[in-house]
């Protein structure tokens, strides 16, 4: 199972530590590269989606980070999400100094953090990029791990270069694994090769699951991230947004008139809005990616004797580049160019650091699914949800999964109560929600005094039921529970 | 790009509990118990059952299964037979009954199965069995407080519950909810079929325990089980209890009520869908109120007041109905009242639920192993799947849908190369035809476009769209695969005779 390193974690090891005795320690050989180490201390702000008025519990976590040209602090995206106050701490230095996110890019989980205070960063030494590391290479991670309180150096060798899913993002980009011990703490410390830095220590496996299976942004993504924030935008690494099967059975290649000496993978469904979207074709085969080919099995070569899953040369790129595709359309050989866009999502993964979007209107909670919600709504939200989220779509009927949570109790919603939750809104006063923003204007049109709201059907329990209300008393009734729950506004910042 | 969101360590973090929440409205108990006197136990009435249950496997089910001991207990009727609860005589391929206090075990069958209402029928050749033996007599439906005794356990002693309240619960074992005597209870799960008394006359078996938020069990009411024997009255076979086949909302809100246009001094639930191949289709319409069932008023809240002024969801009164009986309704439609008679049908479900899942369905073709979706299958090995669950929860027929039908796995051979890791496919159409449940598989497959297969998954598989591989050759394909793994039937019996 995969984990964020970090987060919430220096407890387990406590207990052992206490009844060990320590010899004293050795003064340690002169290491250039302690000066760019840095120990992050970061005050987190959960948000409520459930509540989305209120906010959720703090919790203090800590990570690694190092020091960058430009006075700035490297770091991992996850080290410092939701953040309310970051302090970082020079290796072996006593003064903490509090720090800012500056630039932050999700998607490969990295963070780029400034401090104020020019003095933190004298006697400090940025640390030196180097190349993409080759298997069996050596390499050193720095850190603070659970364990201890000091810097913490483990060695190992590069034993994997693939794209992996990113926890924190949940996208599969480019990744080094390697087989130097990486635990929770050590997120965001700088893994050095000859004394370069070739990536950042981000995430592992829970110990039960796999040992020496850690991994490390590479540093191409560091790099392309850095020299996005100089020019003060991020962009994400693009995503095709096609899904597609591979053509390992000779039947099926023939069948769609591909060649013997032909490889490539079949489309079987293009995402609304995505990068591929009116470009490629259900029954499309793709055969080369920005002058890749692409194999049966869906990989494309890299480097010598090695292969990557297809959507490799995406992290090269940044949304909005154009990207050529070969394809075999009805048997004709075709080059179709993308340009090239973020994921397109029905239901959105965690999102960090932004504010729940919400509506509130005659006691009804209206708020859009995403896994932030999913994770704070109480009790087991339906299947359907789970399902959504997974193979969930956008399309042009719906962009958003708009729900009515549940539902604050009043005499106005009288009988709906408790039973109505976890909702998915299909219309209001006939006009279909595609999206939260739909509902200001709805509601704005209510059909012969009542607000009409009808729901999708969820199949089995509660199909087909309505919730109405009494128009002319709505207001009335939303101000009364605004003032009850002690709810500062009905809406949430994006619906005003 | 296949999706990165898929990945397994999400789905096991996500993973859902199975049976939708039930609504037990419990009432709640008295600090202290009055004193009551203990009853005289029904020494020659209670039994112990023994079964010896085959395991069917789901996921390969051309094999037998392997075999599992359970235990619970029946109770001795007017008449002869034995009633227990149907889980734990479901797929048994022996049974045997012991009396109280003896060590002999005498071999039983099972004569009649309500798997709807959790219920068996067992009867004794072996006429010694019966020689000092009393069955129980019926009693009356209890009301909340009545002090009852639960007879059963290892050594089928007795102990004491209170009654709190009658309603429709949920039942897991029957996947509809059942009318249930609910008490709080010492009864586990061991309790299998251990009866419940009131004054020494028989008035239900639990046939759920639910351990939260307190512990409660819910008993079938005896006049269910009375309803349950009428049904199988000359040796007819059961054949299950109806469903009105209608989804309703209550009304209790005035502006939803007036909204619908249900006058105010009236009341009633609204239909707001009609079941494909349901009891009332073609008869109900969606928006009709439905204000009275065979008489008596339905409220606001769906009840009627029928069990001693008990107030109680309208359907229980349809659980008393033998399948083909007709109910009478009074709806208000458009404004005007009505009155009409209803013949009643089988609940129609999309998924089958597991007390029905006797014999595995399957078709093995390619190596492709198809199957149609139920819970059983579910609760095998198969792996997790989202939209299974959501299907199997939420899921209602349709005529484009009537079983799902699957891709279960894939038994590798060169004629399936790169589609042979794959499993859990729902299957959309074969050749262009749409599979609306198993028996179209055969058919589609006879037919293929041209030199080839095509299978069409559903548009929301993570794999991908299509299955293509040669018709020609999926013949011997299919034999040899049989050879090698010892697979005896390329079909379960329920799909007919094979090639």
């Amino acid at each position: 199972m995969q984990t964020i390193s970090n987060r919430r974690s220096l407890l387990p090891l406590l207990a052992l530590l206490a009844c060990l005795a320590f010899p004293a320690a050795a003064p340690a050989r002169e290491d250039s590269l302690r000066k760019s180490l840095v120990k992050i201390f970061t005050t987190v702000q959960n948000p409520n989606y459930y509540e989305p008025w209120m906010v959720g519990a703090q919790e203090n976590v800590s990570g690694s980070g190092c020091v960058i040209e430009g006075r700035r602090i490297l770091t991992n995206a996850h080290v410092v999400a939701n953040q309310i106050f970051i302090q970082v701490l020079k290796d072996g230095d006593t003064k903490k100094y509090t720090a800012k996110k500056e630039f932050v890019a999700n998607d490969c989980d990295l963070a780029v953090l400034k401090v104020d205070d020019p003095a933190f960063f004298r006697g400090t030494k940025p640390v030196q990029f180097g190349g993409l590391p080759s298997l069996k290479d050596k390499v050193e991670v720095y850190g603070y791990p659970v364990g201890g309180e000091e810097l913490s150096i483990t060695e190992g060798g590069i034993s994997r270069i693939e794209l992996i899913t990113y926890a924190h993002s949940m996208k599969q980009l480019f990744c080094i694994q390697t087989n130097a011990a990486i635990n929770p703490g050590n997120s965001g410390g700088p893994v050095f090769n000859r004394k370069k830095m070739v990536g950042v220590a981000f995430q592992g496996y829970n110990g039960a699951v796999a040992q020496n299976t850690g991994y490390i942004v590479p540093v191409q993504l560091i790099k392309r991230f850095l020299s996005q924030v100089k020019k003060k935008r991020y962009s994400p690494v693009p995503t095709l947004g096609i899904y597609t099967e591979s053509m390992e059975n000779d039947s099926l290649r023939a069948y769609y008139g591909m060649k013997k000496s032909q490889m490539g993978i079949l489309v079987s469904q293009v995402v609304y809005q995505g990068s591929a979207w009116n470009k490629l074709k259900e029954n499309d085969v793709l055969l080369s990616i920005d002058g890749f080919p692409i194999a049966n099995d869906g990989t494309v070569r890299f480097g010598r004797g090695g292969r990557l899953n297809f959507a490799y040369p995406l992290c090269l790129h940044k949304i909005g580049d154009k990207m050529p595709c070969k394809i075999l359309r009805g048997k004709k050989n075709m080059t179709v160019t993308l340009t090239l866009k973020d994921d397109a999502r029905l239901v959105p993964f965690v999102k960090y650091d932004e504010k729940p979007s919400y509506l509130i209107f005659g006691g009804l909670v209206f708020t859009p699914l995403n896994l932030n919600y999913y994770q704070s709504a109480k009790g087991t939200p339906p299947p359907s949800f789970f399902s959504l989220y997974f193979d969930g779509l956008p399309s042009p009927k719906r962009k958003q999964v708009v729900l009515v949570s549940h539902i604050l109790s009043h005499e106005i919603n009288k009988g709906y109560g408790a039973r109505y939750s976890n909702l998915i809104v299909e219309k209001v006063n006939g006009i279909p929600i595609t999206e939260m923003k739909d509902l200001k204007k709805a509601l704005a049109q209510p059909q012969e005094g009542r607000q009409v709201i009808e729901f999708e059907d969820p199949g089995f329990e509660d199909v087909g039921d309505k919730i109405v209300l009494d128009a002319a008393k709505a207001d009335q009734a939303t101000r009364e529970i605004l003032a009850k729950n002690n709810i500062l506004a009905d809406r949430s910042e994006d619906l005003k | 790009m296949r999706h990165p969101l898929k990945s397994p360590f999400l789905i096991l973090a996500l993973a859902l509990a199975l049976a939708p929440a039930c609504k037990p409205k419990p009432k709640p108990e008295p600090a202290v118990k009055p004193a009551v006197k203990a009853e005289k136990p029904l020494n020659k009435s209670v039994v112990k059952v023994f079964t010896t249950v085959q395991k069917v496997d789901f996921y390969e089910p051309w094999k037998p299964g392997t075999q599992a001991q359970q235990e619970g207990c029946g109770v001795i009727l007017p008449g002869g037979h034995i009633l227990t609860t149907s889980h734990i005589t479901n797929k048994s391929n022996y049974i045997e009954v012991q009396k109280f206090g003896q060590t002999k075990r005498y071999v039983a069958k099972v004569e009649q199965v309500g798997y709807d209402l959790d219920l068996s029928l067992l009867s004794i050749e072996d006429q010694e069995f019966y020689k000092d033996t009393e069955p129980v007599e019926f009693g009356d439906l209890p009301s909340p407080g009545d002090k009852v005794t639960v007879q059963g356990g290892d050594e089928l002693s007795v102990k004491q519950d209170t009654i709190s309240g009658l309603d429709m619960f949920w039942s897991t074992e029957a996947g509809r909810f059942l009318p249930a005597l609910i008490t709080y209870t010492d009864v586990d799960n061991k309790n299998n079929g251990c009866p419940v008394f009131l004054n020494g006359k028989f008035i239900g078996l639990p046939f759920e325990v639910v351990h939260s938020p307190e512990k409660t069990a819910s008993l079938l009411p005896v006049n269910v089980v009375q309803r349950f024997l009428e049904g199988v009255k000359d040796g007819k076979t059961y054949d299950g209890f109806p469903d009105l086949g209608v989804e309703v909302q209550t009304l209790e809100n005035p502006t939803l009520q007036s909204y619908e246009g249900l006058p105010a001094d009236k009341t009633g639930v609204v239909v707001t869908k009609v079941l494909y191949q349901g009891s009332a289709e073609g008869l109900l319409k969606e928006g009709d109120i439905l204000t009275a069932i065979d008489g008596h008023p339905i409220d606001n809240e769906g009840d009627i007041n029928l069990v001693k002024n008990q107030r109680i969801d309208y359907s229980y009164l349809i659980t008393f109905y033998q399948m083909g009986q007709s109910v009478s309704l009074d709806i208000f439609r458009e404004g005007k009242a009505q009155s009409l008679m209803v013949p009643l049908k089988p609940l129609p479900r999309l998924v089958s639920y597991r007390s029905d899942d006797t014999h595995p369905t399957y078709y093995l073709y390619a190596g492709f192993v198809f199957v149609p979706l139920t819970t059983s299958y579910f609760q095998s090995k198969a792996a997790y799947k989202p939209s299974f669950k959501k299907l199997m929860q939420q899921g209602l027929p349709s005529p484009q849908r009537q079983e799902v039908v699957l891709i279960s796995h894939v038994l590798p051979h060169d004629i399936n190369v790169g589609y042979d890791k794959q499993f859990n496919l729902i299957v959309d159409k074969v050749n262009g035809m749409p599979i609306t449940r198993m028996k179209d598989l055969i058919t589609a497959l006879g037919k293929p476009a041209g030199r080839y297969q095509v299978i069409e998954i559903d548009e929301h598989a993570w794999f991908g769209s299509k299955i293509v591989f040669e018709a020609a050759k999926a013949k011997k394909a299919t034999a040899e695969i049989m050879a090698e793994l010892q697979i005896p039937e390329d079909r379960s019996k329920d799909l007919g005779k094979g090639n």
